[in-house]
């Protein structure tokens, strides 16, 4: 009996040592890391956002300047899997390069196959955008933005405490964020640097060398054809039909950043809209059924088109809002019913294709 | 550790001392608050929530009314281009989230300091934008900024006014049409004197009440007046509707009297 007390409580000591040394052992590597980490300079090199002529000034935070060092770390993080809960999907999965940043997917898809509530927005220019993010504009800050598909069950569906773990026992990521962010602690690192991160990469994401850009700069000029087109997206001559386009999407950026209810969906009262988009997040009914006017740049790469991905083509898109939607309390005035002929639809058509990026 | 003490006090007061004189600094003068409140005729103008009756056996229902205010100063003397003192170099007023009577109530309003007390004659309004800030895009202003929108690359100008809402031509309450009307150019730029006797005195707020009557602009006098079933959108294209807005909103802004 004793001889069993004896070896219970052996058993215990023992346990106990075999934990303070495991602790030990864990707090020395985690100090010689640090010690290491503090051991790498940490000298980022500002680097100037973006502004091309004619754009808006974008605003950056004051505590996330831009660094080539940021901006590297941003970029490694956009296309690893590392931040997805089952590491196969990464931002770069919903936001594809050669696809201007969208998924070509009428809804996005998540980590275990199911589908998202909205399609994915492209990114170019995403760090212009001054009125929120996402289609609802319920975040104002491309930091804050970074944090929410990564947790959301419908995308990446993982856990924050647990990827920033993952990162902080990278072999190479505590590095660049010593690098980018100064961090003395592989345990600084957390969602709000990898944020700051993602959101510095998103920043250097810029569409302004398109067609139509070089034609604004007097280095080419549009076709008849393009030229024609843009007098009837910009209602810019009497001779030509209005095509009520440049209310909403307004150069250079073809967005106003706004949100509108453009009639996609037939709603008799303001509480019958299947997504309330903006509405629910401003909890005002007249917001109901509103989503962000979507840029039209790179359009040839963006379909399918609207936020629930609805029409596979322009000429579809064009066949809605030539109809002039659906009636709504909130339906913008400004989606009218068009009088575009087949030469009118052509010509518009050629101008949107200006607005493309070469790949 | 007594000297300690002292000089702590010391080096307190001294910046206390500092920081009163710096506030002292940058609130000197007074300050004027314009408010703006919108109607239609005689109610109070509310965007998607009220409907208003018009001309002709029309309802209207609006979502949008807005102008740009530029180049606001206090006028010194009975001569509207006599010395005065600039308030504002542009400012949007925006009813769009004015769509309840609380919001109705409260108005638009832009408080502006550090005035030069005394008397002034009036206050003079342009309403658009002047012509020297139309000369340049949004790409100058980081926003949120008045001028970070409303911008026409097309015309090289800012969209002066806008009037977007729906109209009920047969009494259906559907208010199947759309009406949008958008005003720019700098031919279309108006300004407006009111005069008023306008004390500012050091600190402390002058409130300034000004009235803007959307029923006004569409209706210049009787029979005289925007007919949507003739027209429901211009975007300066006709420039008869443009020069007809533009004008009408001098006379529907005024001074409001309780």
């Amino acid at each position: 009996m004793s001889k069993t007390l004896i070896s219970v409580r052996q058993k215990r000591v023992w346990q106990k040592i075999c934990l303070l040394s495991s602790l030990l052992i864990f707090c020395s590597c985690q100090n010689s890391q640090d010690q290491q980490l503090q051991n790498i300079p940490f000298k980022p090199e500002p680097i100037q956002p973006p502004h091309p002529p004619t754009f808006p000034v974008m605003v950056i935070p004051t505590d996330n300047p831009l660094s080539r060092e940021g901006v590297a770390l941003g970029r490694k993080l956009f296309f690893d899997p590392i931040l997805s809960s089952t590491g196969q999907m990464s931002c770069s999965t919903c936001h594809q390069p050669k696809l201007a940043f969208t998924d070509g997917q009428a809804l996005s898809k998540g980590v275990k196959g199911q589908l998202g509530k909205r399609s994915a927005m492209s990114l170019l220019n995403v760090g212009f955008y001054a009125k929120g993010l996402f289609w609802d504009g319920r975040v104002g800050t491309l930091e804050e933005q970074s944090l929410h598909p990564i947790r959301d069950t419908n995308e990446m569906n993982a856990s924050w405490i647990k990827i920033a773990k993952k990162i902080q026992r990278h072999p190479s990521y505590p590095i660049l964020f010593r690098k980018a962010f100064g961090i003395a602690s592989v345990q600084e690192i957390d969602s709000i640097l990898i944020g700051k991160a993602l959101a510095q990469f998103e920043r250097t994401l810029i569409s302004a060398d398109t067609k139509f850009d070089r034609v604004m700069r007097k280095e080419v000029q549009f076709t008849p054809q393009e030229k024609r087109g843009w007098t009837i997206f910009f209602d810019a001559s009497p001779a030509v039909p209005t095509s009520e386009c440049n209310h909403c999407h307004v150069d250079p950026l073809f967005s106003t950043l706004g949100f509108e209810n453009n009639g996609l969906v037939e709603a008799l009262s303001l509480d019958d809209y299947p997504d309330k988009g903006r509405g629910a997040v401003t909890g005002n009914r007249n917001d109901n059924g509103q989503f962000r006017v979507p840029t039209l740049r790179n359009l040839k790469y963006t379909a399918p088109y609207m936020h629930d991905g609805r029409f596979k083509t322009l000429e579809e898109v064009l066949d809605h809002y030539a109809s002039g939607g659906h009636p709504g309390i909130n339906v913008s005035p400004n989606v009218q019913v068009l009088h575009l002929n087949k030469k009118d639809r052509a010509d518009l058509i050629a101008f949107l294709n200006t607005l493309n990026d070469q790949y | 550790m007594q000297k300690l003490i002292i000089l702590c006090c010391l080096l307190l007061s001294i910046g206390l001392f500092t920081c009163d004189k710096d506030t002292e600094t940058s609130d000197s003068g007074g300050e004027l608050t314009l408010n703006f409140k919108g109607l239609f005729d005689k109610s109070a103008l509310k965007m998607f929530n009220a409907n208003y009756p018009y001309e002709s056996d029309m309802d209207l229902r609006f979502q949008l009314f807005q102008f740009y205010i530029s180049d606001v100063s206090l006028l010194k003397t009975t001569n509207p281009s006599g010395d005065s003192t600039k308030l504002i170099d542009v400012e949007l007023v925006s009813f769009k989230n004015i769509q309840s009577d609380d919001a109705a109530q409260k108005g638009i309003s832009f408080t502006i300091k550090n005035i030069p007390p005394g008397t002034y004659k009036g206050i003079k309004i342009g309403l658009g934008v002047s012509a020297d800030l139309n000369a340049f895009g949004p790409s100058k202003y980081a926003p949120p900024h008045p001028l970070d929108d409303n911008y026409w690359s097309w015309a090289t100008g800012y969209v002066f006014t806008k009037i977007e809402g729906n109209a009920d031509l047969d009494k259906s309450g559907k208010f199947a049409t759309k009406l949008t009307f958008h005003v720019g150019l700098n031919d279309f730029y108006r300004q407006k004197v009111l005069w008023e006797n306008i004390e500012i005195k050091d600190k402390s707020n002058t409130p300034l009440s000004l009235d803007v009557d959307l029923h006004r602009i569409l209706v210049a006098a009787p029979g005289s007046y925007l007919d949507f079933r003739k027209v429901t959108q211009d975007h300066t294209i006709d420039r008869s509707i443009a020069r007809f807005i533009s004008d009408n909103l001098v006379q529907a802004l005024t001074i409001h009297n309780e």
